[in-house]
């Protein structure tokens, strides 16, 4: 990739702006008051510590600013209903203020001739740019930045830029941090008395807050700088104990810039046992340096994680955008230097799900950080292994062994699923997710062994990954019943499918489960032939005896899987197919989902779905199945799945392209890429979907380009469409980084460096690459074959 | 214009010697006193009664006639409402849905809908057969799609409902085959609920923040939000008859050709109570969302 560095002040005034490049920016064009909380969210800057959704600076009536912080939850305990931890806002560190003749600026007041806000992607800073006509004393250009970085992630960084055409006297600028303000259904963070900070014209602001049921404290420390052809201007500061308000008072001139940045630093109690003394040390190393160094340390932290991570489609610009769109929030969503934290299904962008952890992030999200970024995937896997004991304690209250982990966490990762929901016409219905949705232990089991087949990351193995396998075949092994058929079965249970409750012997869960009790048995015979003492130390701790093993193994044989090799159709659950056929078609085009038109109880009766189920385990074990299993399976599931849930079109997308349907793989993909970024159904009002995000990478990466993870290496079976000059993409596979292009007949692939690795193509003889190689292989008649090393 | 119509808020009051203007008036009155409005009666038979031949008819005009102004009669009924609302710039037309023959689709007569079909105003439509009893407003719907100018409209809705401290009962309609609104910034049902216990609550927040903001008015009285599936027209009545409210409010973009207004159409013609119709178009208007100088609103 080549080096586009930001354009920063430091190539002069002009130069202050986003990338030109289409295809690295998503737009917003004028001002709709209806569309702010989307735009919020779409537009929202994040690094895994830190997330902040893209409010207004000025505010407007629909602004819903929000700033938050990873870990740092805490529960409204007066909150009606079932009251339960959720992210806490912090304060609000964006808000400026513009009086231009005594009037103050707001777009929902008219007066802009034009107004953008753009994403540039490439660095990860968010742009606004517009012109404004003040009465009839001419124009002013307006340019403002704001970025949370990810070189420093500690660091929240605005800027405004004025530039006028006319004289323009009496302007106000006010910049304001303050506590959340109060608001129906979020819980805010406090300010705690402290004494008022040393009041001066660069020293830091402290606000120092704190968690009411958790006790996390938070410092937020900010400095605003104002500088007129570059000379700094002090502000005036008005001395309030918890709030800081900066204000100058200009008189304009043309041809002049006038520029103010602001530095915010958070700590909180969660990393340090100082955050105040932290903060303000930080923020005080930062005002010793230009604020343009704080942008260029993030924009080429940007471009680094770019160099690993971006997907390029060439021959449809729309679809390029939104996967890189997803990969910047998923970039943004996770912190690699943070292991008690994970991400939580709107990650940092909003207040909805209110960020909670689900199997989201192992299934959807966890493979775009494990083959692009192995620290974040490690940091968020270790998030398990750090709540395997809320994880036991879930189980043994249950009556169970082993682990269970919470269908919703935060960071203690106890339950924190509510126990039932309102809908908006008035039922009341109880959510047993919490008490029946097992197969997030399998799922988290997934995540480690494809964490540790991508990596052969050997310390985490035995630090963390294999206990989870262990725990988790545990709590299988305890969960279901040998019945007089002689077969394990899983009974009352929630599958992925979640309008079917308390049903027996799901076919998701049961071979997930099966692969469960597999893989900690083998990772038991690993780690007890190439780590013996390891081996006995976790065996002593964990009380694992001698025979437990092999108990898995026969558990894993015996499972119930529902399958028929007369049809090759798995059944989803005891008892599906005897059920209502529903034909979908007839209920389209839809909005509501099937269980809204319906009915509860309808639905449950029907054979319904309302996400992959069956076709998820299809996609998740591909080489296990067979061709015919393959697309019997889909081709009966598919009709009757209503994509209820965001996680549903993209693994749609990703099965059809796996089995070279590449219409109805179209046709997922775009549904998935347009789920955050279709305009006119306020999909992403409440942060985006970022499993969704994480399964549009997949769609491409597993799904297109066919990426298998085999024994011995990687295998590719590309599908990719033929309105796609070029599919290109970057991998790390066991430190290796792979260069990927994918074209409708040809597949080249570039090892840069690392260690040798295999891959096969198609069923061409698999190759051994070497640092530096390049081999090229060809769809001739319908096999691959290579041509070129 | 004269300063006096630019001054006087008026509320234009279609009157003639038949029932429908016996259910027309307590609504009438409600409305005229909520606005601090000053009624502007338009005759619509022809030939025309006398006052006192009206006020003999209906004593409860008496009062309501004290400070008339008495709109001249010319042309066809419609015209002549439409001509003295726009005249007047008033601030809405209350008027009864029929006398007689109704046109087929929409349940109106052809006064009305001619009306209808012109509105300079908005238009609150009292079915006929309406008891003469005093009309008070204690609950409103105001049902929503999700749309932007849908929400933009109620403004003047809640500021009625506001000034008598009614319930917004706001109920959102999604049709089972209904495709989503192609109007940016529209909030549909959410088609993802990939929790429903998370996806429920966010949403409905949402849903009525918008409208609270859209609308451009505070709610000062309670408002609640409902939400209700399969067609929207009979979802409507069906709403309103079992909360037993007291007005519909329906936001209408204006155009009445056949296949077109298929939610109006139905609600006027089974209404239970009197519907408010309000043009989605803010140009169209006396109401607008943010009043410019010499503009009105409730």
């Amino acid at each position: 990739m080549k080096d586009h560095r930001v354009n920063t002040a430091r190539a002069g005034a002009s130069c202050f702006g986003p990338t030109d490049d289409p295809l690295w920016r998503i737009e917003e064009e004028g001002f709709n008051l209806a569309r702010e909380h989307e735009i919020e969210s779409l537009f929202a800057v994040s690094n895994g510590y830190v997330g902040s959704r893209a409010s207004l600076a000025e505010g407007s009536p629909l602004s819903d600013p929000a700033t938050f912080i990873a870990g740092v939850y805490d529960t409204d305990s007066s909150a009606q209903g079932d009251p339960v931890p959720e992210l806490a806002a912090a304060p609000d560190w964006m808000q400026l203020s513009l009086l231009i003749g005594g009037q103050e600026f707001r777009l929902d007041q008219g007066g802009y001739l034009w107004h953008r806000r753009v994403i540039d992607m490439r660095h990860g800073i968010l742009w606004r740019e517009f012109d404004y006509r003040a009465g009839n004393e001419g124009l002013i250009h307006v340019r403002a930045c704001r970025l949370a970085s990810l070189a420093d992630r500690h660091v929240l960084f605005q800027c405004i830029q004025l530039n006028a055409e006319n004289q323009f006297p009496r302007i106000h600028l006010r910049a304001l941090t303050e506590p959340e303000v109060e608001r129906p259904g979020r819980v805010r963070l406090t300010p705690e008395p402290c004494p008022p900070s040393e009041i001066g014209p660069d020293s830091p602001y402290l606000l120092e807050l704190c968690t009411r049921t958790t006790q996390i404290k938070v410092v937020v420390a900010t400095a605003g700088r104002l500088r007129i052809g570059g000379e700094v201007v002090p502000p005036q500061v008005e001395p309030l104990p918890d709030r800081r308000v900066e204000s100058w008072e200009l008189d304009i001139e043309p041809g002049k810039t006038y520029r103010f940045d602001r530095l915010v630093v958070i700590y909180t109690s969660r990393e340090t046992e100082r955050p105040a003394a932290m903060a303000a040390d930080h923020l005080g190393r930062l005002l010793n340096s230009a604020p343009e160094d704080v942008i260029d340390a993030h924009s080429r932290a940007w471009e680094e994680r770019w160099r690993e991570s971006d997907v390029e489609i060439e021959g449809d610009e729309a679809l390029q955008r939104a996967v890189r769109f997803a990969c910047y929030h998923l970039i943004g969503a996770a912190n690699p230097e943070d292991e008690r934290v994970s991400v939580g299904a709107r990650a940092l962008t909003g207040e909805a799900y209110k960020g909670h952890v689900f199997w989201d992030t192992e299934i959807f999200m966890l493979p775009f950080y494990i083959f692009t970024h192995p620290p974040s995937a490690r940091a968020l896997l270790m998030y398990r292994y750090h709540t395997l004991p809320a994880a036991r304690e879930k189980a043994r209250r249950l009556g169970y062994q082993g682990a269970l982990y919470a269908w919703e966490s935060t960071y203690t990762g106890e339950e924190t699923t509510p126990g039932y929901s309102i809908t908006p016409d008035g039922e009341i219905k109880p959510i047993l997710n919490g008490v029946l949705e097992h197969h997030i232990s399998a799922d988290v089991a997934y995540a480690v062994w494809q964490y540790w087949q991508a990596t052969a990351d050997e310390a985490f193995l035995l630090q963390a990954g294999a206990e989870i396998l262990f725990e988790t075949a545990r709590f299988w092994a305890s969960r279901g019943l040998l019945e007089e058929d002689g077969s394990y079965h899983i009974r009352e249970v929630i599958g992925p499918d979640e309008y079917h409750e308390g049903m027996d012997d799901n076919a998701f869960t049961n071979l997930m489960a099966q692969w469960n009790l597999e893989r900690a048995a083998e990772a038991a015979r690993i780690v007890a032939d190439r780590w013996p003492d390891r081996w006995l130390e976790l065996a002593r701790r964990l009380d694992v005896n001698e025979d437990e093993p092999e108990t898995w193994r026969d558990l894993a044989r015996r499972m119930y899987t529902g399958f028929d090799p007369k049809t090759a159709l798995f059944e989803q659950f005891k008892g599906y197919f005897e059920l209502e056929d529903i034909d979908l078609a007839r209920y389209g085009p839809r909005i509501l989902p099937m269980d809204m038109i319906l009915g509860r109880e309808r639905t449950q009766l029907s054979k319904v779905v309302k996400q992959a189920d069956v076709v998820m385990l299809i996609y998740l074990f591909w080489d296990r199945w067979s061709p015919e299993a393959r697309e019997a399976n889909f081709r009966y599931y598919e009709p009757r799945t209503s994509h209820g849930s965001s996680l549903s079109p993209s693994i749609h997308a990703a099965v059809a392209a796996r089995l070279g349907d590449i219409e109805t793989a179209m046709r997922y993909f775009r549904q998935a890429s347009e789920i955050d970024l279709t305009n006119n159904m306020g999909n992403a009002a409440g942060g985006v979907h970022a499993a969704a995000l994480g399964g549009l990478w997949q769609a491409v990466v597993f799904g297109f380009a066919g990426l298998s993870v085999r024994s011995d290496g990687l295998g590719f079976t590309p599908h990719c469409p033929q309105e796609w000059r070029a599919l290109r993409f970057r991998l790390v596979w066991r430190g290796v980084c792979l260069h990927v292009d994918v074209r409708p007949e040809t597949v080249e692939i570039v090892a840069e460096s690392g260690e040798p690795v295999v891959i096969q193509v198609g069923d061409a003889s698999p190759a051994r690459f070497v640092s530096g190689q390049r081999v090229r292989w060809k769809l001739v008649e319908g096999v691959w074959k290579e041509v070129s090393t | 214009m004269s300063d006096e119509r630019a001054e006087r808020n008026t509320v234009v009051l279609p009157l003639d010697t038949t029932s429908r203007s016996a259910a027309i008036l307590p609504v009438a009155k409600t409305v005229i006193q909520l606005a601090e409005a000053t009624p502007c009666v338009v005759q619509t038979e022809w030939p025309t009664s006398s006052l006192p031949e009206l006020k003999k008819k209906f004593p409860s005009l008496k009062a309501l006639l004290k400070h008339a102004i008495i709109a001249p009669m010319q042309g066809q009924p419609a015209e002549g409402i439409v001509r003295a609302a726009t005249e007047w710039r008033s601030l809405c037309i209350v008027m009864a849905m029929h006398e007689g023959k109704k046109m087929p689709d929409t349940g109106l007569d052809s006064t009305a809908e001619g009306v209808l079909r012109e509105m300079p105003c908005p238009v609150v439509l009292v079915p006929p057969e309406r008891e003469p009893t005093p009309w008070r407003i204690r609950q409103v719907v105001l049902p929503q799609d999700g749309t932007p100018e849908t929400a933009r409209a109620l403004g003047p809705a809640i500021t009625l409902a506001g000034r008598t401290g009614a319930s917004l009962l706001v109920l959102h309609v999604s049709g089972a085959h209904a495709p989503p609104p192609q109007e940016p910034g529209t909030l549909t049902a959410p088609q993802y609920v990939d929790q429903p216990q998370h996806e429920w609550p966010a949403w409905a927040q949402e849903f009525l923040e918008r409208v609270r903001y859209l609308s451009g008015e505070p709610v000062k009285g309670g408002i609640r939000m409902f939400m209700a599936r399969g067609e929207p027209g009979p979802e409507i009545v069906r709403f309103t008859h079992s909360r037993g409210a007291d007005l519909i409010v329906l936001s209408w973009h204006g155009e009445l050709a056949p296949r077109c207004a298929l939610t109006l159409r139905y609600v006027l013609q089974y209404a239970p109570c009197p519907v408010l119709v309000l043009p989605e178009s803010r140009e169209q208007s006396g109401l607008p969302f943010h009043p410019r100088s010499g503009e009105r609103t409730f």
